[in-house]
């Protein structure tokens, strides 16, 4: 019966941290997909989202909810700054540009936050304080909420990709930037609205996690090789690969949680990924090659 | 060639298919070149001559089909033990290594090669037979197209291959570049390799090769001596025709 | 000479006679960059000739530092606890090198590295009782080699151990940059289709080198050990492999002086700036975006092989890109 319950509830946690590595996963395969840029950065954004929320809720006093989307513009706005400053000279470099680039704006980032707002992790309280009952678990219900706007999140990305005209743009211009250049689009202006795209959907993926797990300027590193991880196993530029493997791989974390303690399974979970990647080097999910 | 005994097969290939993911690039090429022999591959654009060319090299792995290299069945070795065993390329697109000289570029085919004699004079002979020489110490991003295209030649024939495969080696080359290359071919590379050269220049294909294969949408759909299809209606329609009109 | 050879000599006199003509602090601070110069050393190696910008050379100096530590504390002599670091870090290169030198894309392995790290990261900080965690374990006293006396810490004994392998790495590839070895090193390093096409095994001269960096790194490791007379497990944080990283881009990548050139400039402004100010991370990341930016081919790559009075015209984007794209098949 205890284990029954606590597995059941570890893989409700699963499903949750499932889905917010999807929020992640999806930035970082947008921007990868759509510029051919791995953005180690991208991390920086979740850890921001998370301390900013916290900052705006325990400094200036505000609700979770108007911190929260506050925080996760101010990440938005960032994400243009930093496109303007270094990510657009870097975009039509070799990879291992980019990726230096990045890596100098991750720990920029980082350290700032940790100069302005100190080491020490502040943790929020949930907005919503009631529980659910669910298969007989009593189930916090801000996960729950969690879990229900990530996926209306990623619907929203869904729909936004498939038809608007800028959707239509921005997943034509990787296979055929030229042509995309002919017909009067500028890559500069995609390339924005990708890592605009891609910084929101990682800064609100940090507010939503910080009532849940706290924020600390460190919190970027844990999701990192994750986060590439599973956009390389879902298929590197299938956006929906990703999410589709960032939410087994929560599930699976939350499964094994109920038999180890979490750093255990968090470590499981990664380890799995390594005979897939040995495996399918391309991706699980990626078209059978000859 | 006018041979009593025919020389042994030195490439062959029997139903050779490849696709990518859907894709039909080659659909059942069946063909057998002579040891000794210069057959020109020709088609229209997006045939499968590169693909043919790099199922033969083991790049990309056969869908189905055999190749066979003299006696020896390569179907599905990598891509080194089919070179190592004597078969060898040169890429439509040059492809040499770029942060090094004419020389080590060079030095780096001979020292790939079957042969053990791997002196200086091995590495100079490579690069005097296509005539790059003078260009020795220079870096192959500093030289320029046509002789890139020579020096794809200089190193695929560097690590001593018996057969050479010759993907449009006078792409984007002057005409009097390739009417050297021609000289070349006929002159020097003729003897001593079995060559599949594969062309848009009909003037380079008309004067080099021994036999015509003709590749449209990944079948063969002619061999013969170069008068034969020359005069092939149905080439003159579904290739000359397409590509030429 | 070319400039950057006679530069890589004049750094490398500097590093030799540095422990005769200055104090105690001078010697420990020197004897431990030269302990992180094999990172960043390795990493350079793994990523010229092997072509994976690795994101784990971290993990293998932090391995060889821990199995320095353990086979100290079982009571083994220094040469056994060096080799031990070394046969331990190079055969986790080989267990991972099988993996990275499969893929494809270039992506795809730097992206493994960064698993294995992590991987192995939060390994080091569950298991504290064989780690010590964060507060780590300290190697006490001495040891023996061939039956002399070795203490512990930063001294003249220790930094030449530190110091001579990694002279002796960079004069041979001075001396082999233009025989049959270094060029095709070089060559199986920069464009894998054309190798492959001209007979070599690509992949396993990529697994050899990737274990080879991994064991270099690990050697830095066992040293860094010694030297500091700690272990811990931040050793295993990734932030120790970005910094080789940037090191390495600083100095240049595509030359292995790029290590040392890096190493010498940004160790000692990192050092100064520590003192300056508190958080030092923010200069290096700013320093890591200007070099991306800015002179993308290092140190290395300005110099070049500029001789008196020759100038290499090539853009180091050209340099760098043909890198992974060697990859890409042609149409
Ligand atoms: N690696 C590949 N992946 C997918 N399709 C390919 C690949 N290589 C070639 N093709 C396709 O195969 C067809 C034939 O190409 P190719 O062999 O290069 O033609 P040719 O050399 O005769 O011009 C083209 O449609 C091309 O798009
Ligand atoms: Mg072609």
């Amino acid at each position: 019966m205890d284990f029954s319950y606590a597995l059941i509830f570890q893989t409700f946690n699963g499903v949750v941290w499932g889905l917010i590595f999807a929020l992640i996963a999806l930035g970082l395969s947008l921007t990868f997909g759509l510029m051919n840029l791995m953005n180690v950065a991208h991390a920086s954004f979740y850890m921001l989202g998370a301390v900013l929320t916290a900052q705006f809720v325990t400094r200036l006093g505000l609700g979770f909810w108007s911190g929260a989307a506050l925080a996760t513009i101010s990440v938005g706005g960032l994400g243009m700054v930093v496109n303007r400053l270094v990510l657009a000279r870097v975009v039509d470099s070799p990879p291992v540009i980019g990726l230096l680039a990045t890596a100098g704006l991750l720990l920029v980032i980082e350290s700032s936050t940790l100069a302005t707002f100190g080491a020490v992790p502040v943790s929020v309280d949930p907005p919503v304080d009631a529980t659910f009952s669910i298969f007989g678990v009593d189930y916090p219900g801000y996960r729950l909420v969690v879990a229900g706007l990530a996926v209306a999140i990623l619907i929203v990305t869904f729909l936004l990709l498939r038809f608007t005209r800028f959707g239509l743009w921005m997943r034509a211009a990787p296979q055929q930037r030229e042509l995309a250049l002919i017909s009067g689009v500028s890559s500069g202006r995609i390339n924005t609205a990708t890592v605009i795209i891609g910084s929101l959907l990682a800064g609100v993926a940090g507010a939503l996690v910080a009532p849940i797990a706290g924020a600390h300027f460190q919190m970027g590193s844990s999701v990192l090789a994750v986060a590439f991880t599973v956009i390389v196993v879902g298929g590197a530029g299938n956006l929906w690969g990703a999410v589709v493997i960032a939410i087994l791989l929560g599930v699976v974390r939350g499964v094994a949680a109920a038999f180890m303690t979490p750093s255990e399974a968090e470590i499981l979970s990664l380890v799995l990924l390594l005979p897939v990647l040995l495996l399918r080097p391309d991706g699980i999910l990626a078209k059978a090659r000859s | 060639m006018s041979v009593a005994s025919p020389q042994p097969i030195a490439l062959e290939t029997r139903d050779l298919c490849k696709h990518f993911s859907g894709l039909e690039v080659l659909k059942g090429v069946s063909t057998a070149i002579r040891a000794g022999e210069v057959r020109a591959v020709i088609g229209p654009n997006g045939a499968g001559k590169t693909t043919f060319i790099n199922v033969l090299t083991g790049i990309h792995p056969a869908s189905s089909g055999r190749v066979f290299l003299g006696d020896a069945d390569v179907t599905g070795l990598p891509a080194y033990r089919i070179a190592r065993k004597g078969l060898s390329r040169t890429f439509q697109i040059s492809n040499l290594f770029a942060d090094l000289t004419v020389l080590e570029n060079a030095m780096v085919a001979v020292h790939a090669g079957r042969c053990f004699r791997q002196s200086r004079e091995t590495v100079d002979e490579s690069l005097s037979l296509v005539g790059l020489s003078a260009l020795a110490d220079r870096l192959v991003s500093e030289i320029s197209h046509g002789d890139q295209k020579l020096l794809e030649v200089a190193i695929a024939t560097a690590c001593g291959p018996d057969v050479l495969l010759l993907d449009e080696p006078t792409a984007g080359m002057s005409p009097s570049e390739t009417n050297r290359f021609i000289d070349l071919l006929n002159e020097r590379l003729r003897s001593r390799y079995t060559i599949v050269i594969v062309e848009h220049d009909m003037n380079v294909v008309m004067n080099t090769a021994d036999v015509i294969s003709v590749l449209t949408l990944g079948r063969i759909l002619a061999e013969g001596k170069p008068d034969e299809i020359r005069t092939n209606p149905g080439v003159q329609e579904a290739y000359l025709g397409s590509a030429y009109a | 000479m070319s400039v950057r050879t006679a530069l890589g000599v004049v750094a490398l006199l500097v590093l030799a006679v540095m422990p005769f003509v200055t104090g105690p602090y001078a010697v420990f601070v020197c004897a431990q960059m030269i302990t992180l110069i094999y990172i960043a050393a390795s990493l350079q190696m793994s990523f010229a000739y092997a072509r994976i910008l690795s994101f784990m050379q971290g993990t293998f100096f932090g391995l060889g530092s821990y199995v320095a530590c353990v086979t100290h504390g079982s009571g083994f002599t220094l040469p056994v606890m060096l080799l031990a670091a070394v046969a331990a870090s190079g055969v986790l290169g080989v267990v991972v090198g099988l993996v990275v030198t499969r893929m494809k894309a270039a992506h795809t392995a730097v992206i493994c590295t960064l698993l294995v790290a992590t991987i192995v990261l939060m390994c080091a900080n569950s298991f504290v009782g064989i780690t010590g965690g964060e507060d780590g374990l300290s190697l006490r006293g001495g040891s023996y080699m061939f039956g002399l006396a070795v203490a512990f810490g930063a001294n003249r004994i220790t930094y030449c151990f530190a110091f001579l392998p990694l002279a002796a790495y960079f004069i041979f590839v001075m001396l082999a940059e233009r025989t049959t070895f270094g060029v095709v090193m070089k060559a199986v390093g920069s464009n894998e289709v054309r190798a492959a096409q001209l007979g070599y095994q690509v992949w396993l001269r990529h697994l050899a080198v990737f274990a080879a960096a991994g064991g270099m790194a690990g050697y830095g490791g066992a040293m860094n050990a010694v030297v500091l007379e700690h272990v811990s497990s931040a050793l295993f944080d990734p932030n120790l492999s970005l910094t080789a990283v940037l090191w390495t881009a600083v100095g240049g990548l595509a030359h292995p002086f790029g290590a040392l050139f890096g190493g010498l400039l940004v160790f000692p402004l990192t050092e100064l700036a520590a003192r300056a100010f508190k958080y030092v991370d923010i200069v290096v990341g700013a320093l890591l975006i200007a070099a991306a930016l800015l002179f993308p081919q290092g140190i290395a790559g300005l110099v070049g092989e500029r001789r008196l009075g020759h100038f290499n015209r090539r853009s180091s984007k050209e340099m760098l890109a043909e890198g992974p794209e060697g990859r890409s098949q042609t149409a």
